[in-house]
């Protein structure tokens, strides 16, 4: 995975929500929304509870952006936003915050939903894995130039500039199938999400 | 309708460039459907990576957004006016800190030598210092530019914006730095050991570049004669030295702290480079 690429990415809709643009920062909570969630429910168990702590650690961090530097990458600064805004809702709540503390460095890392897969449903556990294996089925169907394109874009964190260099074409057909090998999988998971 | 957009995947590696990003986000907002197409593709790069969290059918952003609403919209130059604390992760260390205000130093050096020169009407053999929009004068007045959107509290005040006689002159920066399609002209044949170039910029009548070596820089310009704002010679303030020798048809000033004799040595070393 590439953080750099993914940084820069954010950075480009941090710096709009900075300028005044809120539909940015839309884009970032649809991007980061489960992994908040994820990590916040590492601290507070109850999945609507956990809803309601990250919708507010969301507001929080906007309200905090015009702060953000940069200094750190932008998910980072999230994340501990969000470790924040879940221990003080413990604390409100007169719970204790759990001992071991997640490292915001790693949070972006590691399984950040165990504590709510205990509470998911078979059918949901089951519907994670049918979606991740209807993902990977996709790219591997995929005709040969576009999956090696959104593999090197994905898995090694290539720029398009570097894919073009590769694959010996130009950036723009490198943009372009990036773009239909996510339409290609988007085809396939859209009705599963929507249902 | 699937409405396919292939500037949200160019978005999501980065790269697309400010128009793109700012078209792309209209789209956005005029159309659900590509900002659930955001959202899946993140979903679909979670599940390439093996990443995939529970609950993948929640989108709280709408609540998010809603409860935003009532939030006031920011705006770039109360951003640009009063920086909030941060809430960076990583403390800055003494040492960066140290080199960031030297960058700074630096960059406001050569954009003080070479504003005089860009932004006073006449060259004047008397230092005019001052940087654009930084100062209010004569061409400049307070307007509101129609903004609809709620500004941040206390930040209501009025835009800042310049005359024509003034804009004419940004005007012609701008065809300059546009049209001319320049490359360096400068460099020089000497520097002291350690240093290296941070920065080369080309500005209308010259060209600015910038050395350092840890905590230290110094700036070299390089100005068609008549825009420079030193006369000949030497100057010191600030801990900084200011060497300004005339070099032909062009006027070099050496400014940082470094000793005199290395900024008159970098002032002589300065050359075309053709």
């Amino acid at each position: 995975m590439s953080n750099e690429s993914q940084a820069a990415s954010d950075q480009v809709l941090v710096k709009r929500v900075q300028a005044g643009d809120k539909r940015a920062f839309d884009l970032l909570v649809k991007q980061y929304q489960h992994k908040i969630i994820g990590l916040i429910g590492r601290y507070v168990y109850d999945p609507h509870e956990a809803m309601d702590v990250a919708q507010e650690a969301f507001i929080k961090a906007y309200r905090a952006l015009p702060g953000f530097r940069g200094d750190s990458a932008f998910y980072t600064w999230l994340y501990r936003i969000a470790i924040n805004t879940a221990k003080n809702h413990l604390v409100s709540r007169s719970r204790r915050p759990p001992d071991v503390d997640v490292d915001v460095d790693d949070a972006h890392y590691i399984d950040t939903d165990s504590e709510l897969r205990e509470l998911e449903t078979p059918e949901s556990s089951l519907y994670r894995d049918e979606l991740e294996r209807v993902v990977k089925t996709t790219l591997d169907r995929l005709p040969e130039d576009l999956r090696v394109a959104l593999t090197l874009r994905e898995f090694e964190g290539m720029s398009y500039e570097d894919i073009a260099n590769v694959m010996d074409c130009p950036v723009g057909t490198v943009r372009s199938r990036i773009f239909r090998a996510r339409e290609a999988i988007d085809k396939e998971i859209a009705p599963l999400l929507a249902n | 309708m699937h409405r396919a957009n292939d500037s949200i995947s160019a978005l999501m590696d980065g790269e697309v460039g400010e128009f793109e990003l700012r078209r792309t986000l209209e789209q956005v907002a005029d159309d659900p459907e590509l900002a659930q197409q955001w959202r899946r593709y993140h979903i679909a790069r979670a599940g390439l990576r093996g990443e995939l969290q529970s609950g993948l059918q929640i989108d709280i952003s709408a609540g998010v957004m809603s409860a935003l609403e009532q939030e006031p919209t920011y705006h770039p130059s109360a951003y640009d006016r009063e920086p909030a604390s941060s809430v960076s992760s990583k403390p800055v260390s003494r040492w960066w800190r140290s080199v960031s205000s030297m960058a700074v130093a630096a960059s406001v050096t050569a954009a003080v030598i070479l504003g005089a020169g860009n932004f006073s009407e006449s060259p004047s053999q008397t230092p005019n210092f001052y940087l654009p929009g930084a100062t209010v004068n004569g061409d400049l007045m307070r307007t509101n530019l129609g903004r609809s959107a709620p500004t941040m509290p206390g930040y209501d005040s009025p835009d800042v914006i310049r005359l024509s006689d003034g804009l004419k002159k940004y005007i012609d920066q701008h065809q300059h730095l546009v049209e001319a399609q320049r490359v360096p002209q400068w460099s020089t044949r000497w520097m002291p050991e350690g240093y290296s170039m941070v920065r080369h910029e080309l500005l209308p009548h010259g060209e600015v570049m910038v050395f350092a070596k840890g905590r230290d820089a110094f700036s070299v310009s390089v100005e068609e004669l008549g825009h420079q704002s030193l006369p000949e010679g030497v100057a010191q303030a600030d801990g900084y030295i200011a060497v300004g020798k005339r070099r032909g048809d062009h006027f070099v000033t050496v400014v940082g702290n470094v000793p005199l004799m290395i900024a008159d040595r970098i002032a002589s070393a300065v050359q075309p480079e053709r």
